[in-house]
């Protein structure tokens, strides 16, 4: 199962109601592909969505979200960096501040 | 520094298991194989490979190969550094000794030391090696010489253990106990030996137990009487004599008895000493008004709600219950009485049928008027009925029922006797009865033998159950005190000299009662054994009753008059006098149900079961079960006993035809562990038949006893058991007994890797959606039909819920895109092309009006690929241009990519010598685009392609490329697909091995059957045949084709 990233555009933005009906449709269409949801960033003025799914593929989860009619801008594989003081290359952060 | 290897561990007394570093290694699946490696250590001798051949493959073609694929099977499975223990020289193979620890080197080592010489613990070390026996399991029937090693090894070692047995359970100097064990262990490897009998006999009187040693006595000399036909000898007599003088009682009385004056401290209730009758009520105050105070607590709602009275046979159980029932005043409460039976384990619900037909049945009259226990009505046959009803609404109506009842008229006993004895479709009902009746003031009283309820049986379950929830009350019987005794047998019989009888009873009543009615001559150390005081009642009686004693004992449970007319011959008036005379006698009398006539107790029948001799009980046997099969019950009722009386009636054929039906009318009834232990006994049975055995009856008991454990852990080495059945079927032409042993192959195969119910949530909508309006109902059912189809994961199910779709749509006018895109899907996977293309036609034109341009290119990608299948290139590239200009519209995705492989695949229909280029390219493209499941299925046709053109190398690669691909994303179709092309593949190269292994596991992946489409499975069907596999007969509702991995074509 590999990290993907899902990014959404909402206009007008996204209702509570909305995220419940898609919520409902897409859930089935996740179980069936073997897809997880892990969590999702909202923008606070709800324009913009992204979701973390673990996936066998990323055409899973394009399907899964086509299937149950929902509109999406990209969906990539990501890897999963935090910060680690120990390691140089997870300074980054620590670093800039 | 080569790490140094740690020593491999090898045990081959009981089932063959190798460890290495404490890590079990996993053995090879091969029976012949683990057999070499079993044959090599116990041996520890170098072999030479033309003996191992001739030991092992005395008939293959290449039986040198055969070997060399098996020791490099075993190398492999050792690993690199510990494979050095296989040590082939040459001609030579043999298993180093230095290098392993073997358990038999162990009992080897200590028995060449001399027996008599090893201290206690050294004993007691040596006898815990045997696990079972030598290569438990590796019985190897049609390599009759490596059986016959194995026999004469085995009968070698076994003479080993017995020594070391009778010395251990000689050894009286220091744990008893364990010298018990051991005498115990003795008897059960050696159940003939008298000396084994007088060992245990002579530790139980160490111990200060006469009375388990009488019983121990008892069993030597039935068994030696039934098997031998001889009675025992000096030996035992011997350890009978060494009897303690101790008279204490075995168990200490559970409370304290008054001394003197003794008749004061025990009440009599009225007595009833006419045999046929109930015996007096004697003593028991402490029992009973602790079971008073439980129905007291149960009257008002509280308290627990199964009170457990347990203890040996003859304690007074049953008694105990038809006290309770008598205490409820009249008008206050009321008893409802069943009772377990032994040979009736059969009689599904059975105890709940006599309960609810019982005497006060008026009581619930009227019940059968709730539509669940219409069963009940008279002349209903309530057995078959119950069966055919959900156990779950029957325990609704029961407890509705019974609830009220109880509440109008508190409380309601339900009395089970024999609890032990109860069937597991019974106890289930029970359960959930319990948990439906909630505060009914409804207390069940149940009776079992102490130590005789399956310790994970259903009953024990429920009371472990109930015990958690604080609903139990055990009660345990213990003996009478002598006092008590007394005075029952001054009930019975005044003249007896009361306290001499008591003693000798031991406490046991139904001994009192017996001895009392006897005459009470008691005057050895010993008492007459029951069967004697049975004996001599017997005697007394015409003959035409002793013979109607001997039939109902045999048969062993309650059995209707008709029966007993067929069986014993009798004209009706004799018939019914000899009845009558056996009532009067106390030993046979009416059930609760009123129907049937049973033995008064089961220690009498057992009592006039052993009177009769071992061929006379046969023989009966075997008339019982002829008379059963003459007249066999609807649905498999009776089928449990007949397998039981036609195996102790040697009729071993007829016991395992029975013990298949017992076990098909088991499952049906979810009682999966007698499902189970049916199909072991008829195996059993065709063990003793040898070669004559039919293999038909075989495979049946074989499917019985595969659906019996599903899902828990089956009996060791039954895959291979089903290979060789299958193997031997296969090789006598038998079509139809093949075809069940390979889809038994498919049904373990397919529990291994079982998949999670992963549509769950998607179900859960559909039946929600059901509920709702049509047109929504149509669009969830459309697209989850869809959604399976499209990721193949179970094609019936998906077309099923499609089809409905569709109705629901017709009904209100409308058309669903989603139901045209699955329905195609389904007719292409099924090979209906034709059929398919005007289902995606219509969805792409729906598609295309409702601007789906996702459902339209998906539409698109199939139907370019049945141009594909029809060999139309250019329609296929036609379609793939639709696709490229669907997909701008689409944004982001895998259909760009998929069209310019599609393209490239075209353009190899068009020329076979076509370079891989344009293929490769387009494949980087999907790679990237991340669709495994389209990758599984470009590489599996590219893989045709390349097989077609001789390119063999490459067409293997693209094979592993696609069932990598798509094992990752679970889409079963395309696992099989992959499975085909490796097949094909390995076939191609000369590689049959490989090529049925590959096929096996397409074939697996048709679980449920119908999971693949039809055109996989035409295709299994196909390759099948071309490997020179019989292919099952085609039935309806099952199509498709199993496939094991015969090691031969």
């Amino acid at each position: 199962m590999t990290l993907m990233i899902v990014e959404s555009t909402y206009d007008p933005p996204l209702t509570d109601e909305a995220r419940r009906r898609d919520q409902e449709r897409l859930d089935p269409c996740l179980e069936m592909r073997g897809v997880e949801w892990v969590r999702s960033f909202e923008a606070a003025d709800r324009r913009r969505k992204i979701c973390l799914f673990r996936a066998p593929d990323a055409e899973s989860l394009r399907e899964a979200l086509r299937g149950a009619g929902l509109a999406f801008d990209r969906v990539w594989i990501a890897e999963q960096r935090e910060p680690d003081p120990a390691d140089p290359d997870r300074q980054a952060v620590l670093v800039t501040r | 520094m080569p790490m140094r290897e740690p020593r491999l561990e090898v045990r081959v007394l009981g089932e063959m298991s190798v460890r290495r570093g404490g890590e079990a290694v996993g053995l090879p699946a091969s029976r012949k194989t683990r057999a070499l490696l079993g044959y090599l250590a116990v041996t520890g001798e170098p072999a030479s490979r033309s003996k191992l051949c001739s030991l092992f493959w005395d008939g293959p073609v290449d039986p040198r190969g055969e070997l060399r694929w098996s020791l490099s099977k075993l190398r492999s499975l050792l690993g690199p550094r510990a494979a050095g223990a296989l040590v082939s020289d040459g001609e030579a193979v043999r298993f180093d000794a230095g290098a392993v620890w073997l358990d038999l080197a162990a009992v080897r080592s200590a028995a060449a030391r001399g027996i008599d010489r090893l201290a206690a613990a050294e004993l007691v070390a040596c006898e815990r090696e045997f696990r079972g026996e030598l290569l438990a399991g590796l019985d190897l029937p049609d390599c009759f010489r490596f059986d016959a090693w194995l026999i004469a090894q085995r009968e070698t070692l076994r003479g080993l253990r017995v020594a070391l047995l009778e010395r251990l359970a000689g050894l009286t100097d220091g744990d008893l106990a364990e010298a018990l064990r051991a005498a115990r262990s003795w008897v059960a490897l050696d159940p003939l030996s008298e000396a084994a009998h007088a060992a245990v006999v002579a530790r139980l009187l160490d111990l200060g137990r006469p009375k388990d040693a009488q019983r121990q006595a008892e069993t030597c000399r039935r068994i030696l009487r039934q098997e031998l036909g001889v009675e025992p000898g000096v030996l035992l007599e011997r350890a009978r004599v060494h009897r303690p003088p101790t008279r204490d009682r075995e168990h200490a009385p559970s409370r304290a008895v008054t001394v003197a004056p003794a008749v004061a401290t025990v009440t009599v209730q009225p007595a009833a000493a006419r045999p046929g009758e109930p015996a007096p009520w004697v003593g028991r105050e402490a029992e009973l008004a602790r079971a008073s105070a439980a129905i007291a607590a149960r009257a008002g709602g509280e308290g627990p709600r199964l009170l457990l009275v347990t203890g040996e046979a003859g304690i007074g159980k049953s008694r105990l219950l038809a006290e309770l029932a008598s205490t409820l005043a009249p008008g206050n409460g009321f008893a409802l009485a069943g009772r377990g039976n032994e040979a009736g384990l059969d009689r599904a619900y059975g105890v709940w049928i006599d309960l609810l037909r019982s005497a006060p049945f008026a009581e619930v009259a009227g019940a059968s008027r709730e539509a669940e226990l219409a069963w009940l009505a008279p002349g209903e046959h309530a057995d078959r009925e119950m069966e055919r009803l959900d156990r779950e609404r029957v325990a609704d109506g029961l407890a509705r029922v019974l609830s009220r009842r109880a509440r109008d008229r508190p409380p309601l006993l339900l009395l089970l006797d024999d609890l032990q004895w109860i069937d597991e479709a019974s106890i289930a009902l029970l359960h959930l009865l319990l948990a439906r009746v909630g505060e009914a003031p409804l207390l069940v009283v149940a009776a079992a033998r102490s130590g005789e309820l399956a310790p994970r049986g259903a009953a024990s379950r429920l009371l472990a159950t109930l015990e958690r929830e604080r609903g139990l009350l055990r009660l345990p019987l213990a003996p009478l005190s002598l006092e008590e005794a007394a005075a029952l047998v001054r009930a019975i019989s005044p003249a007896a000299d009361a306290e001499r009888v008591a003693a000798a009873s031991g406490g046991l009543p139904l001994f009192a009662i017996e001895l009392a009615r006897s005459g009470g001559g008691a005057d050895g150390s010993l008492p007459p054994p029951l069967a004697a005081l049975v004996g001599e009642r017997l005697a007394q009686l015409e003959a035409p009753a002793r013979g109607l004693a001997s039939w109902v004992a045999v048969l062993g449970e309650p059995c209707e008059v008709e029966l007993l007319r067929r069986l014993s011959g009798l004209v009706p008036s004799e018939l019914l006098a000899g009845l009558d005379e056996l009532e009067r006698a106390a030993l046979l009398r009416v059930d609760a149900a009123g129907e049937r006539y049973e033995v008064a107790h089961d220690l009498v029948r057992r009592a006039i079961y052993e009177q009769l001799p071992a061929p006379r009980r046969r023989f009966l046997h075997a008339e019982i079960a002829r008379a059963k099969a003459e007249r066999p019950e609807p649905e498999g009722g009776g089928a449990a006993s007949m397998a039981r009386h036609a195996a102790l009636g040697g009729e071993a054929e007829l016991a395992a035809q029975a013990s298949v039906v017992a076990g098909e009318r088991a499952l049906r009834l979810d009682a999966a562990t007698e499902a189970r232990e049916h199909a072991e006994r008829g195996l059993a049975q065709l063990e003793r038949l040898g070669a004559r055995a039919d293999l038909g009856l075989r495979l049946g008991l074989l499917r019985v006893l595969v659906h019996a454990t599903r899902g828990r852990p089956g009996r060791a080495g039954l895959p291979e058991e089903i290979l060789h059945w299958t193997e031997v079927a296969r090789g006598a032409k038998r079509v139809e007994e093949t075809r069940i042993g390979l889809y038994l192959l498919a049904v373990l195969r397919a529990e291994e890797g079982n998949l999670a119910g992963a549509e769950l949530m998607a179900l859960r909508a559909v039946e929600a959606a059901r509920q709702g309006d049509p047109a929504g109902a149509a669009w969830t059912l459309g697209n989850t039909g869809r959604c399976l189809a499209h990721i193949e994961r179970d094609f019936a199910r998906a077309e099923a819920l499609l089809l409905e779709a569709r109705e629901l749509a017709e009904g209100c006018g409308i058309d669903v895109v989603e139901v045209h895109f699955g329905l195609g899907l389904v007719a292409a996977a099924d090979g209906r092309g034709a059929e398919a293309r005007a289902e995606l036609e219509r969805g792409l034109e729906l598609a295309r009006a409702e601007e789906d341009a996702w459902i339209a290119s998906q539409c698109l990608i199939r139907l370019a690929m049945l141009a594909l299948d029809r060999g139309d290139p250019a329609e296929c590239e036609r379609r793939c241009g639709e696709i490229e200009e669907i997909s701008a519209r689409l944004g982001e995705g895998a259909e760009r990519a998929v069209a310019a492989c599609l393209r490239a695949l075209a353009g190899r229909v068009r020329d076979p010598e076509t370079g891989s280029a344009a293929l490769e390219e387009a494949l980087a493209l999907l790679r990237a685009a991340d669709s495994k499941g389209m990758l599984a299925e470009v590489s599996s046709r590219a893989a045709a392609l390349d097989l077609a053109a001789d390119r063999l190398e490459e067409a293997g690669a693209r094979a592993e490329e696609a069932l990598a691909n798509a094992s990752t994303v679970g889409r079963r179709g395309q696992i099989a697909r992959a499975r085909l092309a490796s097949a094909r593949v390995a076939r191609a190269r000369g590689d049959h091995r490989a090529a049925l292994e590959h096929l096996l596991a397409a074939s697996a992946e048709d679980r449920p059957v119908g999971t693949l489409g039809g055109a996989v499975r035409a295709e299994i069907r196909e390759l099948s045949k071309a490997l020179g596999i019989p292919t099952p007969r085609s039935t309806p509702g099952r199509e498709s084709v199993d496939i094991d991995r015969g090691d031969s074509p």
